[in-house]
């Protein structure tokens, strides 16, 4: 299947629903596997770190959900682009199915970064360029949440969201380099395309596990909501009525 | 292994509380996430049952099938 194939059947909810059944388990197995090594091994193997002690192993929570939120958040702005210029169905569902899974993770990063920063700077909370920035995402996603409750009307909703996800999207570079371009507690990024981390593998190996095993578990949510919303945007139609009725009578999904 | 017994491992070198409520908190969120989508999920499939119960053809259905026949009704409409 080319990649313009592929396109054009993201437009079929149908055909979204029927292919991504195997991707769905697939990934929610391969999430919890990951996420099992990189925690266990980052709580009882990693050594601990010189200066901060345990406290440290905070960032196998702190960091995967720091990342994947910021990545769902980009997932969102580009649905919404998607969905004002294509008009694409499908992208009015990633809009609002991203939002719950995007919100709690990036309301875990503010906690296990508070609960980080008490050991550590002796403070729970700054008003600092990254952690701001961090809250800010945070009423993003609230108000995304909030936004397609107000408006009754699914694609009046759509369009608004699609709206004010890209109109956010300008708070994703400031996340970013925040620490770069600001007097800053925060320490810089871990993982760097350009050098290697500055902490030894026994330490970084767990996290790198623990971010991936994030993005797995990211996949597997989100295909689980488009899933969900898929069937109850569709209940009208004869293909849902069908997959209904096989359900009661027993059948597989 | 980085402790020698399960006390000192919970302890976190008296760090114990930061540590375990931030993984507390993770261990919330996630099964928050996964449990949510499987209620809804199970939700639908019981009120989609009923409904279909109730009511064993959708609204405003001239008999057979519901999706494909008002397909081809409109598009005999538009030929003539």
């Amino acid at each position: 299947m080319t990649l313009k194939e592929l396109w054009h059947r993201l437009g079929s909810p149908r055909w979204f629903y029927r292919f991504s059944g195997p991707w769905h388990v697939a990934l929610g197995v391969l999430a919890a596997l990951l996420l099992t090594v990189g925690t266990v091994w980052g709580l009882v193997f990693a050594p601990p770190d010189y200066q901060q002690g345990d406290s440290f192993r905070i960032i196998y929570v702190h960091v995967p959900s720091a990342i994947v939120a910021q990545s769902a958040y980009l997932l969102m702005g580009a649905a919404g682009l998607v969905l004002l210029v294509w008009r694409m169905k499908l992208a009015d569902m990633v809009l609002s199915a991203t939002v719950p899974f995007g919100m709690t993770m990036t309301a875990l990063a503010l906690f296990s970064g508070a609960a980080w920063g008490k050991p550590t700077w002796g403070a729970w909370w700054v008003w600092d360029a990254r952690i701001t920035s961090m809250l800010v995402l945070l009423f993003l996603y609230m108000g995304l949440y909030a936004l397609r409750q107000a408006i009754p009307r699914q694609e009046t909703a759509g369009r608004a969201c699609a709206v004010l996800a890209l109109v956010g999207m300008i708070n994703i570079p400031i996340i970013k380099y925040s620490v770069d371009w600001w007097l800053t507690l925060h320490q810089g990024a871990t993982f760097t395309l350009t050098e290697p981390p500055s902490m030894p593998p026994q330490m970084w190996i767990p996290l790198a596990i623990n971010v991936l095993g994030v993005y797995c578990l990211f996949g597997a949510n989100l295909i689980g909501r488009l899933r969900v919303e898929i069937l109850e945007r569709e209940q009208g139609t004869q293909w849902v009525r069908e997959l209904v009725a096989r359900q009661a009578a027993g059948g597989g999904r | 292994m980085s402790f020698s017994s399960l006390a000192e491992f919970l302890a976190m070198g008296g760090h114990g509380l930061y540590v375990w409520s931030s993984y507390g908190a993770a261990v919330i969120i996630v099964v928050y996430n996964v449990v949510s989508v499987r209620l809804r999920l199970r939700r639908f499939f019981r009120e989609a049952r009923d409904r279909q119960r109730r009511q064993p053809y959708p609204p405003g259905h001239a008999g057979g099938s519901a999706g494909p026949a008002a397909e081809l009704v409109t598009g005999d409409s538009t030929r003539s």
